[in-house]
């Protein structure tokens, strides 16, 4: 009797303990995302199906967390930040389906989505095909562009349903990929409809990336997302314009400008690199290269500079230049120049062997061949050449005599 | 302002229920749930005003919209700067300070303290509310492109206007006001 009566308590104690266990058993009392990661945007809990939660557990919501409440595939409530205790009181749209669906038991089925409300960085976009645009002083060019901007998730109820359960969009990188098609779109239509020139789109960056913002407004917005920041790193055009650009800032620089500027300047160029380039051509095309390139100079700078030149202030030489008497009368060359057997002459040029007079290898130098007999001769003979051209007076010719010769 | 203030209060003492009932015969306890009550529903109320000018701030991109359509670039940057201030002040009023002071903190925030938070930022409704008319203001600017500069200044002082008052907010819990 009493065996049986013990055996009695002790299946209903082990029956009451089975229930117990199967009741809490991957029931959640606490439900808190803490493993937290700038990466992730959304953890669900319990990662699949749904999850058995107390009536009275604690949800815990991070600061730049909330909790979207789903039942059903439905959102049912959104907890900012604090410690909220899962009840009729803080959960007045739950109240009703739990009641129903449970029949008053206090454990309830549902999922639980934490969605990361921090401002989300570094996300990136760029132009992989370019940009076309009508630039009126460079045609069509082709532009490309790159920078990064920063989203933050503002509804997380829109944001769940329309990206996380559809697309199961969870991490950074995913959402990134989602939005940049957006950025090139309207970055497009910003382009095509604003801005007329590159130049301009140059020099108002600030201005366009402040555009941008409020042209995706409205195609983040219907995500919950909303755009914080948007930068723009660069704005170009293909590599040959960019060396266009330098060549007209180099072109400017010299002073050239107009439609023949160029060709000019390419001229000058190439014959720059001819006479630098002492192995193609060789000394002689290095030599004409050089000459060619120092008499085209002048006339370019001359043409450039025409009107301008030369600069106020700096005039024709003083009067006085050229001296009176030159250039000599007569003209030039002077008479009797060449001489009247030619020059060189026809026979006997070059000299066989050491000129005449030249002292042969071991001998001594030829007598009476050596200088001039007298030096003030010589000088005396170049005053007066110096008169024939005007340059000397016959006054200043005689005192120039007189103190040579001593007298 | 005395109605919505009753309605927060009594929002979070609903919100408490039978717990905080049982709880309140802790001795020492219910002072705790008191100060609780005042963090939680000036909570609500500062979250709420952040609603507020995160509309206000969607109106004054709304202003740049209309200027972008009809091409105007030109205060596209004082805009963004409006709307990084805007988006800097809800981001100081969703987490402002609640009020707690650590044990070895000689600057103890008692109840009449919160009791004063409370006040201010029940008044700071007040001067976000005024944003309304400035923002306006600047819209009709936009529609008729007349002044808009001007009108966007006065957005700013407004903005400059719940910066301050935020400010002060914090010299209050410090105990300097």
């Amino acid at each position: 009797m009493f065996g049986r009566l013990k055996q009695a308590v002790s299946n209903a104690t082990n029956s009451v303990k089975d229930g117990i266990s199967n009741a809490t058993e991957g029931v959640l009392e606490v439900i808190e995302w803490n493993d937290y990661h700038p990466e992730m945007l959304v953890k669900r809990v319990p990662e699949s199906g749904p999850a058995d939660i107390k009536w009275g557990a604690q949800l815990i919501v991070r600061e730049a967390q909330c909790a979207v409440f789903f039942r059903d595939g439905k959102a049912l409530d959104v907890f900012g930040p604090g410690r909220h205790t899962l009840e009729t009181g803080n959960l007045p749209l739950l109240t009703n389906v739990i009641k129903h669906v449970t029949g008053g038991h206090n454990v309830f089925s549902a999922e639980v989505y934490f969605v990361n409300q921090s401002v989300l960085t570094e996300m990136k976009w760029g132009t992989p095909n370019p940009i076309d645009m009508k630039d009126p002083d460079l045609g069509w060019v082709q532009l490309r562009a790159f920078g990064t901007f920063s989203v933050k998730i503002e509804d997380p109820q829109l944001f769940v349903n329309t990206l996380v359960g559809a697309q199961k969009m969870y991490t950074h990188q995913t959402l990134n990929n989602f939005l940049k098609g957006s950025v090139r779109t309207k970055l497009n239509d910003l382009v095509g409809t604003t801005f007329e020139s590159y130049a301009k789109i140059r020099s108002n960056l600030d201005e366009m990336a402040a555009a941008m913002k409020i042209k995706v407004r409205d195609d983040f917005g219907k995500y919950g997302i909303e755009l914080r920041d948007f930068f723009i790193q660069d704005v170009s055009v293909p590599e040959e314009i960019q060396e266009a650009f330098r060549l007209r800032a180099k072109m400017g620089a010299l002073g050239m400008q107009g439609p023949a500027a160029y060709q000019q300047f390419q001229a000058a160029n190439a014959m720059r690199d001819m006479a630098q380039n002492e192995g193609a051509g060789g000394g002689m095309m290095s030599a004409g290269a050089g000459l060619g390139m120092g008499m085209m100079f002048p006339q370019m700078m001359q043409q450039h500079m025409a009107g301008a030149y030369p600069p106020p202030g700096y005039g024709p030489p003083p009067g006085g230049y050229p001296p009176p008497g030159y250039p000599p009368q007569g003209g030039y060359p002077p008479q009797g120049y060449p001489p009247q057997q030619g020059y060189p002459p026809q026979q006997g040029y070059p000299q066989q062997g050491p000129p005449q007079g030249y002292p042969q290898q071991g001998q001594a130098p030829p007598q009476g061949q050596a200088p001039p007999a007298d030096p003030n001769q010589a000088k005396i003979a170049k005053l007066q050449e110096l008169v024939d051209m005007g340059v000397l007076s016959q006054e200043e010719f005689q005192a120039k005599v007189a103190q040579i010769t001593g007298g | 302002m005395e109605e919505v203030r009753d309605l927060r209060m009594d929002e979070r003492q609903g919100a408490g229920g039978v717990l905080d009932e049982l709880m309140r015969k802790i001795p020492g306890f219910a002072g705790y749930l008191d100060r609780e009550n005042r963090r939680d529903a000036d909570q609500r109320h500062r979250e709420f005003i952040a609603k507020r000018l995160t509309q206000k701030k969607r109106d004054i991109q709304d202003v740049g919209e209309i200027l972008l359509g009809s091409g105007d670039m030109s205060q596209m940057s004082a805009l963004d700067s409006l709307t990084n201030k805007c988006d800097r002040l809800i981001e100081r009023t969703r987490h402002a300070s609640a009020g707690f002071s650590s044990f070895m903190d000689s600057n103890a925030v008692d109840v009449q303290r919160l009791d004063t938070i409370y006040e201010h930022d029940l008044a700071l409704l007040t001067t976000v509310e005024s944003l309304d008319a400035l923002v306006s203001r600047a819209e009709s600017a936009a529609d008729t492109k007349d002044n808009v500069g001007q009108a966007l200044r006065e957005v700013k002082k407004g903005l400059d206007e719940i910066d301050a008052h935020l400010d002060q907010r914090d010299k209050i819990l410090k105990g300097l006001e």
